[in-house]
Order: C-alpha cells, then structure tokens, then sequence
C-alpha cells in the first residue's frame, strides 16, 4: 500500500511544483508576493472545465488556451494594480493581493456557485506496473508539469531573455544600465507567471474538485514549496512541489483526506523554525 | 485633543438608544463599533508594530467556539469566556508569532492566513465539538444578563460600545506608552531597533499576543449577539479581511478605525439588508475591490484628507490633535 501512495505523491508533486514556479517566478523578478497565485490557478480550473463541459475539449488540449488566456489575464493585472505598487512597501503589496484575492473567489461564487464541479465522464485508464497501479491522467498531467518546468528552466537558464530576466533579478538598476528594458521584463515575467498558474491549473482539474474556494489550497502549497525550494529557484520548486505531494497524500492516508493540507502546515512551520532559508541554500 | 472632542459623541452615543430604538438602527450601530473595534485590536499589531496579520479571523474564531463550547457543553457564562477565548486567541498569537518573528518580511501574515483556513478546516472535521460545517448555535435562553443573551438590542449596544471604549483607551495608552514607542521603532527599522538595545523579538510577540487578545474577546461578543458560529463566519477569508479593509480605508491612529468603520460598516450594511442573501458573494467582490483601490489611489487611508478638508471647510481652528 505504502510504495502506492508514495507514487500518488510523487505524481501529484509534480503539478503542485507547477503551481509554485509561476510564483517563485514573480517573487524573484518582481519582488512581489502573488498571494492571489491560487485563485488565478482557480481561474484556470473554471475555464478548463467550461471548455470540457460546453465544447468537450480535452483538458490537456486547453493548455494552450489557458495559459493564453492567463497570460492575458496577468499583462492586464499587472498594468492595472501591480506596476503601480511595485515600489510599494511590502505591506501595502499584500494588502492589494489580499484584495484581488477576495475579489477573485467571490466573482467565481456570484458567477458559478459555490458548488463542487468535476470533469464530468473524464478519466484515465489505470495501468499496473509492478504491483503499482497508476491512472494515465496522473501520469500524463505529471509528465506535462515536468515537461513545462524543465522548458521554463531552459528558457530562464539559456535563453538572452532568461539571461535578461535573471539580471533584473539580481540588481534591477545595473540590469537596466545594461540595457535591459526593465518594465517590459518585468511584465513579460508576471505574464509568464500567471500563464503558468494557467497551466497548473488545466491540468489540476483532471486531479481535483473545482470550486472557488479551491485557490486557498494552491496557494498555501505554492507558498510553501516557495520557501522550501528556496526563491526564484525552479529546481527547488519541483524538489519542493515532489515533498509537499508526498506530504499531503501521507497525511490523507494516516489522519484524514479532509485535513491534508494540516501536514503541510506543520512543514510550513517547521521550516520557518529551522531552515528559513529553504532547504537547498546553503547556509551562509 | 481637547475633551469636548471625547466629551460630547460618547454623551451622544450613549443616548442614541432611548432616542432612536428601532432595531435596524442599533444593529447598524453595533456593526460600526464592532468593526471599528475590530480594525483598532488588528492595528495593536498591524499598525502600530507594523506586523501583517492576514488572518485575525483566527483568533476571532478561537474566542467565538470558545465561548459557544463551554456555554453549551459546561454551562460557563460567556462573560467568563471573554477572559478564557480572548487567552487562548493570545496564546495562539504568540505561539504562531514564535516562528515567524524571528525571521524579518511577511512571514506572520503568511501563517496567520495559511492557520485561518487549517482552522476553517478543522472546525469542520472536528463535528463532534464545533458542529462541523453546519456550525453551532447558542441555545436560546431568553432574557439571561447572567448568559449575556437580551431580548432586545439596546443592551448589545451598550456591552459593544464599552467593548469599543475600552478598546480606544487601550490603544491609546499603548501608543503613547514606551511599548507603543518601542513598537513603531520596530515597524520603521528593525536593525536600528535592535541595535538601540529593544527587543524586537519579545516586543513582537507582546504586541501579537496583546492584538490577539482583544480579537478573540470580540469573537466572544460576536457569537452571543448573532447566537451562531460556523467555519466560514469564524474563520472565513472575508472575515480576515474585515479589520484590514477598516484599518487601510481608515488610517492609521485611533481615530482611523472609528472613521473608517463609520463610513463603510452602515454602506455595506444597508446593502446587504435591502438586497438579500444572494448579494453576500457581491458584498464581498466590493471588499475585494475596495482594499485594491484604497492601496492604489489612498495608501495612507481616508482620515488625513477628510481632516484637512475638514479643517479647511470648517473655522475648527485650533493645532494639530
């Protein structure tokens, strides 16, 4: 039973790492804490599910569609509420993102309800492997989450962009001395950010009920594999995402399903005790 | 300030009751002191020593179940358990303050609203205590002072409006006290703090447990004056918002709050009652909207521009309060 739910988790890891790139991302870039990263992921789940229900689109197909869309969605935000508080103490930042938080669960509530939604008919076939049993969708939405992030790591490690945005990083000033058009790779970060929310979040509703609550979940994980995998690191978010996966399905197994996200709370807090730095930065 | 600034709104206020008794109207009432003592315990350590809470409802909640549980299960009178719930909120301030404030950026506000929704959620695994996600409703006793249940609603208003007293004065003399000092040196810099020899630790934990503290009071209130609690209403992401919405829309000292709540508790208020249930998620899409516009357009809160316009309408006269 035990190698069974270690798979779970594993493979569920897989897409919570997604869903903290996109923040790790913004963190690191901007300096901005996207506390409303959970409800755009939640977002995401709405619109994919609406694509499956009304035009029977595959949820890995809309992918595409959602991380454009979200992408859309993150160049609109961030030229409405966030470049203005980009200087901003952190304080007021939060508040704002606090804000777009309500914001964003409520309008899910007054549009679709509070009701719990499913892909309807949607499943995998299970494949058995060693006495292990795995669903294809799992395996498939883990293998696109670990596609997607080794792709941003490419693209964040190798690319003039990347190289680009990992300056304005470091020193925002000397990037921009540089040369670097630093609102622009700032936008295009942010943008980047919530179309990864967008993915994480087509391929969680093949994993996960969708409501508009949901986004509280998401972005509790996404904050602590942040700090476990330490900011900005992609590599430590998919370390991260893997443990709090195995966290959780430990904890579902052994106290409750309904208290899953108590075991990563008490990670959560175990490692602001001590290992605040993230658990793959070396101590100074 | 001058007394008659004091002097003559509480006299006003305390009559409001004999003069108007129409109960729509000191349930309004009620609501401005409830939040405006809401928004003044959150600021103790939002505003003051400059630590986020994203998750008051916490300790709200932690005195409402407090109260409700050991009124249902042992008969303990809810007045006793405005000491008991508001203690164990200070507790659960301090003890969440401890591995958070020796790290510096916003790592309370992050586990005070990571615990809000662990505590949502354990109100409702809990059934056999909390009633799970139904909630739990204060038996109806009838007129009981002893069971802090009335009839009517002057006396809710009076036991508010003391609540609300007594918190302004606690804020008060905690902002003018060597702790308030100490606070807002740790809110400007927490270096140069520490190096004056304050410490910021302990001092963080202080003002948490002391904000707590009061929170959870409310919470004892709240459950007695709506006879019900369940996870969303104790614990839920609109509730910790409440506070803060307040605070920023408000500003920052004692005045803040009253003013902020003022303006904004009867407005929501008066909508929620003219509409109905279904406008509760819209309510709350306002509120969403409002923290995001206060912080774009109004950072520093609406009470120094009402003041200034004020002080330029009116011959008010007199130096800075």
């Amino acid at each position: 039973m035990l190698p069974q739910i270690l798979l779970e988790g594993v493979l569920i890891g897989g897409v919570y790492a997604l869903t903290a790139t996109g923040l790790t991302l913004i963190l690191g870039v901007m300096r901005i804490l996207n506390l409303a990263h959970g409800h755009l992921i939640m977002i995401a789940m709405y619109i994919t599910y609406f694509l499956y229900t009304l035009f029977g689109v595959d949820p890995f197909l809309s992918i595409p569609v959602s991380a454009i869309l979200m992408f859309a969605v993150g160049m609109t935000l961030q030229r409405t509420i966030v470049k203005p508080v980009i200087d901003a103490p952190v304080v007021n930042q939060m508040i704002l993102m606090m804000g777009l938080l309500i914001f964003l669960e409520n309008l899910a509530a007054f549009a679709w309800t509070h009701d719990y939604r499913a892909l309807k008919g949607y499943g995998g076939i299970v494949y058995e492997f060693m006495g292990l049993r795995v669903v294809s969708t799992r395996l498939t939405a883990f293998l696109t989450a670990l596609i997607i992030t080794l792709t941003l790591y490419l693209l964040v490690m190798k690319t003039k962009w990347g190289r680009a945005l990992r300056a304005c990083s470091m020193d925002p000033e000397a990037a921009m001395l540089m040369g670097v058009n630093l609102p622009r790779v700032r936008a295009e970060a942010f943008g980047l950010g919530i179309a990864l929310a967008g993915v994480a979040g087509s391929l969680i509703t093949t994993l996960y009920y969708i409501f508009p609550s949901v986004g509280m979940h998401y972005i509790i994980v996404a904050l602590v594999i942040v700090i476990l995998g330490g900011m900005g690191n992609i590599f430590g978010a998919l370390v991260g995402g893997i443990i709090l996966g195995l966290v959780e399905v430990l904890t579902a197994f052994y106290v409750s399903s309904q208290l899953k996200l108590l075991g990563i709370f008490i990670i959560f807090i175990l490692l602001l005790l001590f290992r605040p730095e993230g658990l793959l930065t070396k101590r100074r | 300030m001058r007394a008659q600034y004091y002097v003559i709104p509480t006299v006003a206020l305390l009559t409001l009751p004999i003069l108007i008794y129409h109960p729509v109207v000191l349930h309004i009432f009620i609501y401005v002191f409830f939040y405006a003592y809401f928004a003044l315990a959150w600021a103790i350590l939002g505003v003051l020593a400059g630590q986020l809470s994203l998750g008051h409802s916490v300790f709200f909640g932690i005195g409402a179940y407090t109260a409700v549980i050991l009124h249902t299960r042992y008969a303990v009178t809810p007045w006793a358990s405005m000491f008991v719930g508001g203690g164990l909120a200070a507790l659960t301030g301090f003890l969440l303050g401890f591995p958070c404030f020796r790290l510096k950026g916003g790592f309370y506000a992050l586990a005070t609203l990571a615990l809000t929704e662990i505590m949502r959620l354990l109100a409702i695994y809990f059934v056999d205590v909390t009633g799970g996600a139904e909630g739990i409703t204060v038996p109806l006793i009838g007129e009981s002072p002893l069971y802090f249940q009335f009839t009517s609603k002057a006396p809710y208003y009076y036991v508010m409006f003391i609540l609300l007293v007594v918190m302004v004065l606690v804020y008060h003399k905690i902002s003018g006290s060597k702790l308030g000092y100490q606070l807002q040196a740790i809110r400007e810099d927490e270096d140069a703090a520490s190096s004056l020899g304050i410490n910021v630790f302990l001092l963080k934990l202080k003002a948490a447990a002391i904000s707590a503290f009061f929170t959870g009071v409310l919470g004892v209130f709240y459950v007695q004056y709506t006879r019900f609690i369940h996870p969303e209403s104790a614990f839920g992401l609109w509730r910790a918002a409440e506070p803060i919405i307040i605070s920023a829309l408000g500003g920052p000292g004692v005045l803040g709050p009253l003013v902020g709540s003022s303006i904004i508790t009867p407005t929501l208020e008066v909508l929620v009652i003219t509409l109905g249930g279904r406008f509760a998620t819209v309510k709350m899409m306002i509120q969403g909207a409002i923290l995001m516009a206060i912080i774009l357009k109004m950072p520093t809160g609406i009470t120094s521009p009402l003041t200034r316009l004020l002080r330029k309408t009116l011959p008010l006269g007199g130096k800075k309060p």
